[in-house]
């Protein structure tokens, strides 16, 4: 079932004077309740499609189709935290008071595990916290859909492999529909139930990797076919 | 085992207690070597009669004048007169400068509007517009006040403006996501991250208020700490004009302090935090 569809998606950006084209005509559906990856390379329109999904910019012309009952969340490439607020008061930024219990809210840091740090402000805590409180937050919101431009792109190889692993189980635990930016091919196939490649602003191939289970072993040989063709399809 | 346990946590809070207190004591004493140093130099040179008594009186003869002047309430009274001139003026400069530099922060594309009036404006001192003031409004409270505000009002006023107008449109963006409107965004991030600004412009502005009613008082008025420095020149008592002085930058001090200890309380900013 398709929760958001892309139609012939077109945007430019002019900049010093030049008319710079980063979508061009893209097509694209994100199927609901799966985690879909973009993968491309730098500058080929991943975070702005997600901008655009977004509506913090609008496009040219084309058309996206989301259903009105469904709402957005965002989880930006940096965390994006109040300084001013605790990471409980951060995760709770989005709600309003006495709309939620604070066991739901307890729960949720939990799962993302930064648990013992309600009370920690964002320059207290490290980087890979950071980010798990901007997921915390998102989640706490309560989005149908979640969009994440590449929200592990800043973190050591420990902290980003641990980070993928929670991403799952969120994800397992309370079925959103997940859009997911890198441009790290091994992140897509370790949590992509579809990847898509993005490539001179428009969608070069569909990959569906729903009948692969969690957690995956990308050593195997279906990945590493499907990581061949992926970077044929790159270059 | 949990005996000592306990008594080993307890030992190592007492250590940490006593180095805190150590920490705050070394402090204390490194920030009055200087204040120290001039005093003990002051009164050598007022025991060696390197100066007239009468130029500069000994810190033993200042000490029993400000005694005095406390006893018989004089000195409160002149604090107690600046410093209701001083929050009234300052207060006024507050609300005047935070909803204008609030206005002016956010409409920012404005401002070629008034930028040249704002900078002329600026740069002309309070004090130099006493005559007209005093002309316009008499000798009376009003434009004692007048001036303080025309001197809080600009520090204010410009910090104001720029904590809100360079607000992380990032941040901004987190708001946007989580489908805040224009005036919860405002509420809810664009004023706390301005905060840090607007306390800063309210401790210059506290200064710079605190500096004009002195020059104030000094040339019209019958009370005040400006008023009894300048009486005080008139009548040669320059231990009185000392103790002025003294008053004047404890007071300055105190206010500041009390100001960092409100930032410090209600802001989680590294840089405001006082040393």
């Amino acid at each position: 079932m398709t929760d958001i569809k892309i139609e012939n998606l077109f945007k430019n950006y002019l900049l010093n004077q030049k008319n710079i084209s980063v979508l061009k005509g893209l097509n694209l559906d994100i199927k609901k309740e799966q985690i879909t990856v973009i993968v491309g390379k730098s500058g080929c329109g991943k975070t702005t499609l997600l901008r655009l999904l977004a509506g913090l910019e609008s496009a040219d012309s084309g058309f996206i189709q989301i259903n009105e009952k469904d709402s957005l969340g965002m989880v930006f490439q940096e965390p994006r935290l109040m300084p001013w607020l605790t990471v409980w008061d951060n995760i709770t930024f989005g709600l309003k008071k006495g709309t939620y219990k604070n066991e739901y809210i307890q729960n949720l840091i939990d799962a993302v595990g930064i648990g013992g740090f309600e009370k920690a402000y964002p320059d207290q805590i490290s980087g890979g916290m950071m980010q798990r409180t901007a997921i915390a937050r998102v989640l706490a919101y309560d989005p149908s859909i979640i969009l994440m431009d590449e929200p592990f792109a800043s973190l050591d190889y420990f902290t980003r492999q641990s980070m993928q692993k929670e991403l799952i189980a969120i994800y397992k635990k309370y079925k959103k529909t997940i859009v997911f930016v890198t441009h790290n091919i091994d992140e897509a196939l370790l949590i992509g139930q579809n990847i898509v490649i993005l490539k001179d602003g428009i969608n070069e191939k569909t990959y569906d990797l729903c009948s692969f289970s969690y957690p995956r072993d990308i050593l195997q040989t279906e990945f590493t076919v499907i990581k061949k063709d992926i970077l044929k399809n790159f270059n | 085992m949990f005996a000592y346990l306990l008594s080993l946590c307890l030992f190592r809070h007492k250590v940490f207690f006593e180095e805190q207190q150590m920490k705050r004591k070394h402090k204390f004493l490194k920030s009055v070597i200087l204040p120290l140093f001039i005093i003990i130099l002051w009164w050598s040179c007022s025991k060696l009669n390197i100066w007239n008594d009468y130029i500069l009186p000994s810190p033993g003869k200042i000490l029993s004048v400000f005694w005095s002047m406390i006893k018989s309430g004089e000195l409160l009274t002149h604090i107690l007169v600046s410093m209701k001139r001083v929050f009234t003026g300052f207060i006024l400069a507050f609300i005047l400068s935070f909803v204008l530099g609030v206005y002016a922060g956010l409409a920012s594309k404005q401002q070629i509007y008034y930028n040249s009036t704002l900078e002329f404006l600026r740069h002309i001192p309070p004090i130099s517009l006493i005559p007209l003031l005093i002309l316009w409004f008499g000798i009376g409270e009003q434009s004692k006040i007048i001036i303080i505000v025309l001197a809080a009002f600009f520090p204010m006023f410009l910090n104001i403006k720029k904590g809100i107008q360079y607000c992380d449109a990032k941040l901004l963006e987190v708001g946007d996501t989580l489908g805040f409107s224009s005036i919860k965004k405002f509420f809810k991030i664009t004023l706390p991250y301005a905060l840090p600004d607007v306390l800063v412009g309210m401790q210059i502005g506290f200064g710079y208020s605190w500096r004009a009613i002195i020059g104030a008082e000094m040339i019209a008025a019958a009370s005040g700490l400006g008023y009894l420095i300048l009486d005080s020149q008139q009548m040669s008592r320059s231990d009185k004009i000392i103790i002025g002085i003294i008053i004047i930058g404890l007071i300055g001090i105190l206010c500041d302090r009390a100001l960092m200890a409100f930032m410090n309380k209600f802001l989680h900013t590294k840089e405001l935090k006082n040393d």
